[in-house]
C-alpha cells in the first residue's frame, strides 16, 4: 500500500508543470578506441 | 569486448536511459533519456570515469524552467535537484540574450557542458540555443 502510494506520488510529481529533465547528451570521450 | 561496447553497456544500465549510440570514429556517445528521468550529466561523466575513460565537452538538450537567481539566469532542473547556471557562449551571444527574455517560462536549452577535474563541482551550461 505504501509502495503504491509512493509510486502514485512520483507519477503526480512528474506530471507537474515546471519539471525539468535532461533530454539528450552527446558525450565526447577521450581514450575510446 | 571493445571499448565502444563497454561504454554502450555501462550507459544503458543507467536508470532513465532510453538509447545509446556510440561512434568510435567521432569518440562520441549519444545518450537519449526517457521522459521523467533523473539523470544528470555529471552522473554520466562519473560513470565513464569509473570505466577508465575521460569525458570531454558534452552537448546537451535540457528542458526546464528559466529562473533568475541573484541576477543570473539559471535553469531549474528539479528532477535531479539540480540548478544549472547558464552562461553565454561567445559564438552564440544572441541565444544568451533570449534567456533573459524567457525567464519564468519552460524552455528547452541546447548547450555545452565542460567537465571539471572534480565531477562534483558544478559546471555552467553554455547556451547555444533556447527553444
Amino acid at each position: 500500500m505504501t509502495k503504491k502510494l509512493s509510486d502514485l506520488i512520483c507519477v503526480l510529481i512528474a506530471a507537474l508543470p515546471g519539471r525539468a529533465e535532461l533530454l539528450q547528451a552527446e558525450l565526447s570521450i577521450f581514450g575510446m578506441d | 569486448m571493445t571499448c565502444a561496447h563497454i561504454v554502450d553497456v555501462a550507459l544503458r544500465k543507467v536508470s532513465g536511459v532510453e538509447s545509446v549510440e556510440v561512434s568510435l570514429n567521432k569518440g562520441l556517445a549519444i545518450v537519449k533519456l526517457k521522459p521523467g528521468n533523473t539523470v544528470s550529466v555529471p552522473q554520466l561523466w562519473e560513470l565513464l570515469h569509473q570505466k577508465g575513460y575521460t569525458p570531454k565537452a558534452t552537448s546537451v538538450l535540457v528542458r526546464g524552467d528559466l529562473v533568475n537567481f541573484e541576477g543570473r539566469p539559471q535553469l531549474s532542473v528539479s528532477g535531479t535537484e539540480e540548478t544549472l547556471e547558464l552562461v553565454s557562449d561567445p559564438k552564440n551571444a544572441s541565444a544568451y540574450g533570449d534567456v533573459s527574455k524567457k525567464v519564468g517560462q519552460t524552455v528547452v536549452v541546447q548547450g555545452v557542458m565542460m567537465p571539471a577535474k572534480d565531477f562534483k563541482i558544478r559546471v555552467p551550461l553554455q547556451v547555444i540555443q533556447v527553444k
